[in-house]
C-alpha cells in the first residue's frame, strides 16, 4: 500500500469521494451530512499521500492549475452569475438540495448551493487547465 | 512616473481599486446596474492582475502560487466544512436567514441566499489566500 503511485492514490481520492458524495446525495438528511464529510475528509487525506508521492513536474502541473484554472474557473463562475441567478435555473436547483438536505428554510439549501458552485467552478477551471498543462508538455 | 514604470503591488491595488469603490453602493444602485458594473470590475481586475503577475519576480510568484494553493483551497475546505455545520447545529443557521431576509426585500430570499453562499465563499477564500501568502513572506525573513 506505502508504495502505490501518486496517481494511484489519485484515483483512490477521486473515486472514493464520488462515491460517497452520491451515497451522501442518496441518503439525504443528517447522515447524508455526515458521510459528505467523511468524503471530504477522504479526499483530503489521500490528495495529500497523492500529493508526497508526485515528482516536481506534477506538483508545478497542479500548482500552476490549481492558481490559473482555480482562479479562472472562479471568475467564470461569477461572470455567469446573473445567468444561475435566473428563477428557472436556480429554483429547481435549491429545490433539489432543499430535498437532499430536509431543510426547512429556502435560504440554507441556497447558501450551500452559492458555496458549492464556487467550488465546482473551481474544480473545472482546475481540471481543463491541468489536461490543457499535460497536452502542452507531451 | 509613466504607468509602465509602475511596481507590481500598484498594478494589484489598481486592479481592485473599482471592485471596492462598488461595494458602498450596492444597496443604493440598482442590481441590474451592480452587476454590470461587477462585470466590468473582473474584467478590469483580470487585466491589471496580469499586468502584475508580469512584473513579478519567481519568488513574489512562487508565494502567490502557494498563498493559493495551500491558502485558498483550505479556506474552501473549511467553508464547505462550515456550512455543513450551519446545516447540521440546530439554530445555527438562524442569524444567516434573517441577515439574508433582511437583504431580500426586493428578490426572492434563495436567490439572496445563493448570490451570499457564493460571495462568502470566494471571500473566505481570499482571506485564506492572503493569510497563506503572508505566512509564506514571513517564513522567508
Amino acid at each position: 500500500m506505502t508504495r502505490l503511485s501518486a496517481r494511484s492514490w489519485r484515483i483512490i481520492a477521486a473515486l472514493g469521494f464520488w462515491v460517497l458524495i452520491i451515497v451522501a446525495w442518496t441518503v439525504g438528511g443528517s447522515t447524508g451530512l455526515a458521510i459528505a464529510y467523511t468524503a471530504g475528509a477522504w479526499l483530503a487525506a489521500f490528495s495529500l499521500q497523492a500529493w508526497r508521492r508526485q515528482d516536481e513536474f506534477e506538483k508545478s502541473a497542479q500548482k500552476f492549475s490549481w492558481m490559473f484554472g482555480g482562479l479562472f474557473g472562479l471568475l467564470i463562475s461569477l461572470a455567469l452569475l446573473p445567468a444561475a441567478t435566473q428563477p428557472g435555473v436556480i429554483s429547481p436547483l435549491i429545490g433539489w438540495v432543499a430535498d437532499a438536505l430536509q431543510a426547512q428554510d429556502p435560504v440554507t439549501p441556497a447558501f450551500v448551493l452559492g458555496a458549492a458552485y464556487i467550488a465546482l467552478g473551481q474544480l473545472v477551471g482546475f481540471s481543463v487547465c491541468w489536461v490543457g498543462w499535460h497536452v502542452s508538455k507531451r | 512616473m509613466t504607468i509602465r514604470k509602475l511596481p507590481p503591488w500598484a498594478f494589484t491595488l489598481i486592479s481592485l481599486g473599482p471592485a471596492l469603490a462598488l461595494l458602498p453602493f450596492v444597496k443604493i444602485v440598482p442590481s441590474e446596474a451592480v452587476l454590470i458594473l461587477s462585470g466590468i470590475a473582473i474584467i478590469w481586475s483580470v487585466a491589471f492582475s496580469c499586468l502584475s503577475w508580469r512584473r513579478l519576480d519567481e519568488p513574489s510568484r512562487a508565494a502567490h502560487v502557494s498563498g493559493w494553493l495551500w491558502g485558498g483551497s483550505s479556506a474552501l475546505f473549511a467553508i464547505l466544512i462550515a456550512v455543513g455545520v450551519m446545516r447540521a447545529v440546530p439554530g445555527a443557521s438562524q442569524p444567516l436567514v434573517d441577515f439574508i431576509d433582511a437583504f431580500s426585500k426586493k428578490h426572492p430570499a434563495g436567490e439572496t441566499g445563493f448570490v451570499f453562499g457564493v460571495l462568502a465563499a470566494a471571500m473566505v477564500q481570499a482571506i485564506g489566500y492572503f493569510t497563506a501568502w503572508l505566512i509564506w513572506w514571513g517564513k522567508r525573513r
